[in-house]
């Protein structure tokens, strides 16, 4: 770390990936569901980074490392607590009419689905990080901003671009 | 898979463009800058609203020395436990340190209405109106607090909240300190109430502007 606080860009490339296991645990033990594991693990390497000159090479750096994933881990616990809330209780499914069986229908949205998920992967991390917090996370700019560490200016473009690149990769018109 | 693709290539993202950084300073060397800034801030409002002479005679040895003491103390107290707490590796505890002089401050002019309630009855319940305390306690406290809270802005990310209430609390009792060296404390009533509106309104705009006051260099990269 204290290689990474001047500069050195292998160090700390190395320095995150030997975090991202502990990172995991520290984030596994108050997440259910790998998706919302590996965004908290995401967010505490985002954190890292905002705030790695707070590290003192005087002490120990585990636990500076388990605060800030135990941060990150209970914010998105609240978070999808709030998200709960907010959500109506499921209908019973034996009351819903049967979906469609059209097998036509279920490929074209499996394509169609599978199509999203690759534009999403080809978006730039600083985009789809944008992107989740903005739009599917719903969070207030400034929220978003502080999570990311992106400024609001540099969130806002972000996000539109990663919105102008899906829509080209799927053949939408802008 | 893809998700752990994810992470790799937000590692390697946040890294190709790292730039060295300078480290935060020691939670002790913070408190003790904003605390040198904070009582020359003190002196010069303290000096802009009375003449030295004043300072001296409105000064005593018994009720205001104490305030003094204890205002500071609590506010020098303050001040460390929120630039320690701004850190992740620091213990929550922290946040305990300024509750015995706080305690001690609040018990000293408690104690003191209350005997003034025993002697006086009803009347130690008569409050004047004295705006000016709780006005030179917002006016010195709210900037003082917002220096603190960029000078622990780091804490945006972490405890937020806890550091900025600590925050104003540092400021507040800094003013108030500065404050008894000018301006009689006539009753231990008076002093509860309009120091403590002052002290109370400081840490809650804090609570409240804090996070934003802490994000704002953040908001200009």
């Amino acid at each position: 770390m204290t290689a990474a606080q001047d500069g050195d860009t292998e160090a700390y490339a190395t320095l995150l990936r030997e975090c991202v296991p502990f990172v995991t645990t520290v984030c596994r033990a108050r997440l259910r569901g790998q998706p919302e594991v590996e965004d908290a693990v995401q967010d505490t390497l985002l954190t890292i980074h905002r705030i790695r000159h707070t590290y003192d090479p005087a002490r120990p750096f585990t636990p500076w490392l388990a605060t800030i994933a135990e941060r990150r881990a209970l914010d998105h616990g609240r978070r999808r607590g709030r998200r709960a809330a907010r959500v109506a209780p499921l209908v019973d499914a034996r009351d819903l009419p049967s979906p469609s069986p059209d097998p036509e229908t279920h490929l074209a949205v499996q394509q169609r689905a599978n199509a999203l998920r690759e534009a999403v992967q080809a978006l730039s991390p600083a985009q789809r990080t944008a992107l989740d917090l903005a739009k599917l996370q719903d969070l207030p700019l400034t929220e978003a901003s502080r999570r990311s560490g992106m400024s609001v200016g540099a969130l806002k473009v972000a996000t539109h671009r990663a919105v102008m690149a899906l829509r080209r990769r799927l053949g939408e018109q802008p | 898979m893809t998700d752990r693709m994810d992470t790799e290539r937000l590692i390697a993202g946040l890294s190709r463009n790292l730039r060295p950084v300078r480290r935060v300073l020691h939670p002790l060397l913070a408190a003790m800058l904003w605390i040198v800034i904070g009582a020359a801030v003190v002196a010069f409002a303290v000096a802009t609203i009375a003449e030295a002479t004043a300072i001296t005679s409105e000064f005593r040895a018994g009720l205001e020395s104490w305030h003094l003491l204890l205002a500071s103390g609590t506010g020098v107290a303050a001040a460390l436990a929120a630039f320690e707490l701004a850190l992740p590796d620091r213990d929550q505890r922290w946040a305990l340190l300024p509750l015995v002089p706080a305690m001690a401050w609040v018990s000293l002019h408690a104690g003191g209405w209350a005997k003034h309630l025993a002697y006086d009855g009803l009347g130690a319940l008569r409050l004047d109106v004295s705006l000016e305390c709780a006005g030179f306690i917002l006016g010195v406290g709210l900037p003082l607090s917002v220096l603190l809270l960029r000078l622990a802005r780091h804490a945006a990310l972490l405890r937020p909240r806890a550091v900025a209430a600590l925050g104003g609390l540092a400021a507040a009792s800094l003013a108030s300190a500065g404050l008894s060296c000018v301006h009689r404390l006539y009753s231990e009533g008076m002093v509860l109430a309009w120091h403590g509106l002052g002290i109370g309104v400081v840490i809650l705009l804090s609570v409240w502007l804090g996070p934003r006051i802490m994000t704002l260099r953040l908001l200009t990269h």
